[in-house]
């Protein structure tokens, strides 16, 4: 439920902002410095928490590979002891996520120049471990962030590449967004023939189509480094392939109509069956079939984004996510204002030369 | 700096996001001036 309330409160910041003071009208000052300074937080948040797990994580990677190096969080400690036989620092530390059910402390080996570079461990911070022998043994190969504001979880499998969420889910759904802001203008237009709505609507599907490819292609390039290749033919990808096949036409249309009220009549028609493909392409069809996204038939929930399970997505991953809807959605209300203000200076200076 | 940016590559990508987002930043605000300036003359 709170999932859905950073969701709604994103993307009402981001319409509501984004329809300031009308989508025609010049942006004041205010409204840009807001807008530069949203987008300014999203980028920091979604790049700059390290990423760190527990020693639950560590025990688990280091069991299914050996070498599995794993960033831990912990918190200060009292020091540790130094054994002279193996020369290494050994140091108690408290793991509040339990590795087993009976214990809640592991043991760290450390070399003495990493244990310097920890500042003997009594300070709060990110530390790569492997798994040593057992479950709470691990030894720490590298010192990472000290005192991190805050942290982002660590997945097995998905690690970094965890961070494209903050950018390619929000490309994605804002597309759809820009195609229902289309299809409304094509409403429009076809209830009140006035050329401002068929300039806001062609300008609307436009901007969407920029998110779409954007979406198309940072999804193919963490594709490659996590799914192996550029191009899998998942349902989500065709999908999208379809989507962006069925707002092409769309332009082709436009492009191929001289007289403007036959073009912006036919467009309007084209705005409203094409958000319908939209929401079937985004929404539906992916999750009718086993794929390789989140949300697909056989991932067994809705996805981290969208499902109800209450451990399916970090609050703190939530919060950033909602303030990347609001960005994004503010972004897409200015590239698609400067098109439309543009064409109708345009056709402004055309009519009244 | 220098060394923290060597050993954390992350701050890197962080580094080089930002300084292309202040790029598209000032370019989109540059072209609503300019959009401005166009449009208060065609009122006139």
């Amino acid at each position: 439920m709170v999932k859905f309330l950073f969701i709604l409160a994103g993307f009402t910041l981001g319409i509501g902002l984004g329809i300031t003071p009308g989508i025609i009208k010049p942006k004041p000052i205010w409204w840009r410095i807001t807008f530069i300074l949203i987008m300014s937080l999203v980028v920091f948040f979604s790049l700059h928490p390290p990423i760190a797990g527990t020693f639950k994580d560590a025990a688990i990677a280091g069991r299914a590979n050996p070498d599995a190096l794993v960033p831990v969080h912990i918190a200060p400690t009292k020091g540790g002891t130094f054994d002279t036989q193996a020369k290494l620092w050994n140091v108690q530390v408290n793991d509040v996520q339990n590795v087993t059910e009976t214990r809640n402390t592991v043991q760290l080996l450390c070399t003495e120049n990493l244990y310097n570079e920890a500042g003997s461990f009594q300070q709060d911070l990110v530390v790569y471990v492997k798994r040593f022998d057992n479950d709470i043994t691990f030894s720490v190969e590298s010192v990472g962030i000290k005192n991190p504001m805050f942290t982002l979880p660590f997945i097995m499998g998905l690690e970094e590449r965890a961070r494209i969420m903050f950018f390619h889910v929000p490309a994605a759904w804002i597309a759809f967004i820009a195609y229902v802001v289309s299809m409304i203008y094509g409403i429009r237009y076809l209830r009140h023939p006035l050329p401002e709505y068929d300039i806001l609507s062609s300008s609307a599907a436009m901007s969407g189509t920029v998110f779409c490819i954007l979406a198309t292609v940072t999804g193919a390039v963490w594709a490659k480094f996590n799914w192996g290749k550029f191009w899998n033919w998942d349902p989500r990808q065709t999908s999208i392939f379809v989507l962006l096949l069925v707002y092409g036409a769309y332009f082709a249309l436009r492009s191929a109509i001289e007289n403007p009220v036959k073009r912006a009549r036919l467009s309007s028609v084209y705005s409203v069956l094409g958000c319908i493909a939209a929401l079937f392409f985004i929404y539906i069809l992916p999750r009718l079939y086993d794929g390789l996204h989140p949300g697909s038939k056989d991932s067994g929930n809705a996805g981290p984004v969208l499902s109800t399970a209450s451990d399916s997505l970090d609050t703190t991953k939530q919060i950033i996510l909602s303030l990347a809807y609001a960005g994004f959605t503010i972004l897409f209300y200015w590239i698609m204002s400067l098109s439309a203000r543009t064409r109708l200076a345009f056709s402004k200076q055309h009519s009244h030369p | 700096m220098e060394t923290f940016l060597t050993h954390n590559a992350l701050y890197v990508v962080l580094v080089v996001t930002m300084i292309t987002w202040a790029g598209i930043a000032i370019t989109l605000n540059r072209i609503e001036q300019r959009l401005q300036k166009v449009e208060k003359k065609i009122e006139r």
